[in-house]
């Protein structure tokens, strides 16, 4: 991981925007990585990285230099992501999976899904996990999610992820149990040596 | 410890999130149950497999995404142009803020000026020579019988007041806007008081001295 420390003593000579810049090029990856993670689509990921990015430099006279960036950075992104689920629990788009797609030029196709939990030759193969772990992922609950991101692929403390989440130590330790509960229900099928031996309790 | 508060605790285990004494507990009922521990090895597999996605490049626009929409933003143009003109930048707005605070206050002192302490603002050394003249609100009437050559001047407000309170009475007249009339008369007043005294006295230092007095908007010579 990158040293925010070491980075907000080298950027405090800078100018507002060049520093801004320098920060938003050195984390940019992992903004990125953390969004595509929560909304599972690369589109959305650009879309709520970028929000994030603009919400940060409107409020980034009020980040306190010599504080870690990332952290302050990525409870924007936190808060974002919450609020546009939220949004859209409001407001919800359903799409029935039977349907067929209609084409911009014209005609219909059938919609083609991936069964992740029936092809044994190919579970192994990293880019499957991958999907199966995004799957996953994206059906537990956002704040489970992204405790288990900041934690597992972050490698965030929970104190940290405290702080990023904006709650006590004991609940990010209650996210992240049952986030990882839901994800060892749903990614157990993936690890088919295991599959028989994990039960949800 | 059962099963349920062993699993309960293997996230934070896995994390070595748990303190001493949880730890060991923990550890110990692995050691004697299969299912707790199949549990276990589940939570490190997930953990290690979200830990080892393969991390997707960020798309190149990103930053240029930003920092358009960061252009678009109102209050971006300012700080380029307050750092190019800085100096410039805060002289005019010190001189948008103090000028017409300067003006407007100039407009109100003038009026207040004159009326509470007598001082007249405009025209030609009026107040110097003559304080009284220049207290003499707008409504003075100056009543100038046929004789020029008087040696004396009685002035009196309009509303009769004795002559011994006259001068007492001028400087409040100023303030009240009382009617105040100057007779200039023929007649010397041999038994005026004292205070009516001084009073021919200025009066007739003001008629030496071309008789000038001035208010507000102009002056008037005789």
């Amino acid at each position: 991981m990158v040293n925010q420390q070491a980075l907000a003593t080298t950027a405090q000579p800078l100018s507002k925007d060049a520093e801004f810049e320098s920060l938003v090029l050195r984390y940019q990856n992992s903004v990125y990585n953390i969004a595509l993670r929560m909304s599972g689509n690369p589109d959305e990921a650009q879309d709520l990285a970028q929000e994030a990015f603009v919400r940060a430099y409107r409020s980034f006279d009020s980040y306190r230099r010599g504080t870690s960036f990332d952290k302050w950075l990525y409870r924007i992104v936190t808060n974002l992501y919450i609020d546009e689920v939220r949004r859209r629990k409001r407001n919800p788009y359903v799409e029935s999976l039977d349907e067929r797609i209609t084409m911009s030029g014209g005609g219909e196709v059938d919609r083609e899904i991936a069964d992740l939990s029936h092809s044994p030759e190919t579970v192994y193969d990293r880019e499957h996990l991958d999907m199966c772990i995004q799957s996953a992922l994206a059906q537990i609950p956002p704040e489970f999610r992204m405790a288990v991101i900041l934690c597992d692929i972050e490698g965030f403390s929970y104190e940290e992820i405290a702080q990023i989440m904006g709650t006590s130590i004991g609940t990010v330790r209650s996210r992240i149990h049952r986030g990882r509960r839901g994800l060892r229900e749903r990614i157990a099928p993936c690890f088919p040596a295991r599959s028989g031996e994990v039960r949800p309790t | 410890m059962t099963c349920n508060m062993t699993q309960r605790l293997i996230s934070a285990y896995v994390d070595r999130e748990l303190s001493e004494d949880e730890r060991a507990r923990v550890r110990q009922h692995l050691a004697l149950c299969a299912e707790c521990m199949a549990v276990y090895e589940m939570t490190l597999e997930v953990k290690t497999a979200l830990g080892s996605m393969a991390p997707s490049p960020c798309p190149e626009c990103l930053w240029e995404c930003v920092r358009d929409q960061i252009a678009m933003l109102p209050f971006q143009a300012e700080p380029e142009r307050s750092s190019r003109l800085s100096p410039l930048r805060a002289v005019w707005s010190f001189a948008r803020l103090v000028v017409p605070a300067a003006i407007a206050g100039t407009i109100v002192a003038i009026p207040l000026v004159h009326m509470i302490f007598g001082v007249s603002v405009f025209g030609p050394a009026g107040p110097r020579q003559q304080p009284l003249a220049s207290s003499t609100p707008p409504r003075l009437v100056i009543t100038t019988p046929a004789s020029e050559e008087s040696s004396s001047t009685r002035y009196q407000p309009a509303g009769g007041a004795a002559p011994g309170r006259t001068a007492s009475m001028l400087s409040s007249s100023s303030l009240l806007g009382l009617d105040t009339a100057i007779n200039h008369s023929e007649k010397s007043d041999r038994n005026a008081s004292s205070p009516h005294e001084q009073l021919n006295l200025l009066l007739r230092r003001m008629q030496d001295s071309s008789f000038t007095y001035t208010w507000i908007g102009g002056s008037t010579h005789e």
